[in-house]
């Protein structure tokens, strides 16, 4: 009686712990958001596994990302084909830094997570370069005008020799 | 009374995932490749280490079992994690764990804890 009195507190102690250990699950990732920039997709693939060993199907993991102000946005993982395997494809709407982590559906107790990534400026708008014009722009309207005075001085000379002829 | 070192052996095992990270080492550097074997294999999911923001208490935290080792026993711990197991008992890291990795992701790997251990 003594010994189990001695063993009981050891075994209330160790309980928590040794359920933690027997439930839990690794998550890897196919890829980090490293070097992305706001807006872009991280298309992302999960490996769940129990105890380290064995594919987990028919989870539902997701990834949580977490701005710099604390906000949480969650996206969900889809099941990728094969055991174990998931999908998810993740956006940081902002520039800026980043934290994110992963439940992997198994023990959401438990999220796995990782370093914070900074998340770079969308990258600058591509533009369409146009050939410029040779020379200022103003010079074919000036030479228009000078045709178009050429021509008015012409019909005036014109004009002048040959007079309309007047009805009588 | 075989009970007794059985359970103190398990409590020890419990005992070692759960120190909290209070000292802070150098985030990862930029396009690590160790940092990348390490959330491709989840190793995040299990132990506490700071350079790869982790903060699980399955196994226990790297500062604490690795700090101050080597590279060869730290590619022991990974290749055979039953070989010397910190704080005693057996460890609960899946064997042939290192079997999924390539002989330069597993480098890789070990030169990232032990850069990350080096700096607690």
């Amino acid at each position: 009686m003594r010994r189990c009195m001695l063993i009981l507190p050891l075994l209330l102690l160790t309980a928590p712990a040794v359920a933690h250990a027997g439930g839990f699950a690794t998550t890897g990732l196919s890829s980090t958001p490293e070097g992305l920039r706001a807006g872009q997709a991280w298309k992302v693939e999960l490996t769940v596994l129990q105890h380290g060993r064995t594919p987990l199907s028919d989870l539902r993991p997701e990834i949580v990302t977490i701005d710099a102000d604390g906000n949480r946005t969650t996206f969900r993982a889809h099941p990728a084909g094969k055991p174990g395997r998931y999908a998810a494809t993740v956006r940081f709407p902002k520039a800026g830094q980043w934290s994110y982590a992963v439940y992997d559906g198994f023990n959401h107790a438990l999220p796995t997570t990782y370093p914070a990534v900074l998340i770079r400026d969308t990258a600058p708008a591509t533009t369409v370069r146009r050939p410029e014009p040779v020379g200022p722009p103003g010079i074919p309207i000036a030479l228009a005008g000078v045709l178009l005075l050429g021509g008015f001085a012409l019909w005036l000379m014109h004009r002048r020799r040959h007079p309309p002829a007047r009805l009588a | 009374m075989k009970t007794v070192p059985a359970l103190l052996a398990v409590a020890a095992l419990a005992g070692c995932g759960s120190d909290d990270e209070q000292r802070r080492a150098q985030p990862a550097a930029k396009g690590d490749p160790g940092l990348k074997v390490w959330a491709a294999m989840g190793c995040g999911s299990c132990h506490t280490f700071a350079p790869a923001g982790a903060t699980a208490t399955i196994g226990p935290n790297l500062a604490n079992s690795l700090g101050g080792r080597n590279r060869a026993y730290i590619r022991q711990s990974i290749v055979t994690p039953n070989a010397k197991v910190y704080g005693g008992g057996r460890s609960i890291m899946p064997e042939g764990f290192a079997k999924r990795m390539s002989k330069p992701e597993l480098d890789a790997l070990v030169e990232f804890i032990a850069r990350g251990v080096r700096s607690h």
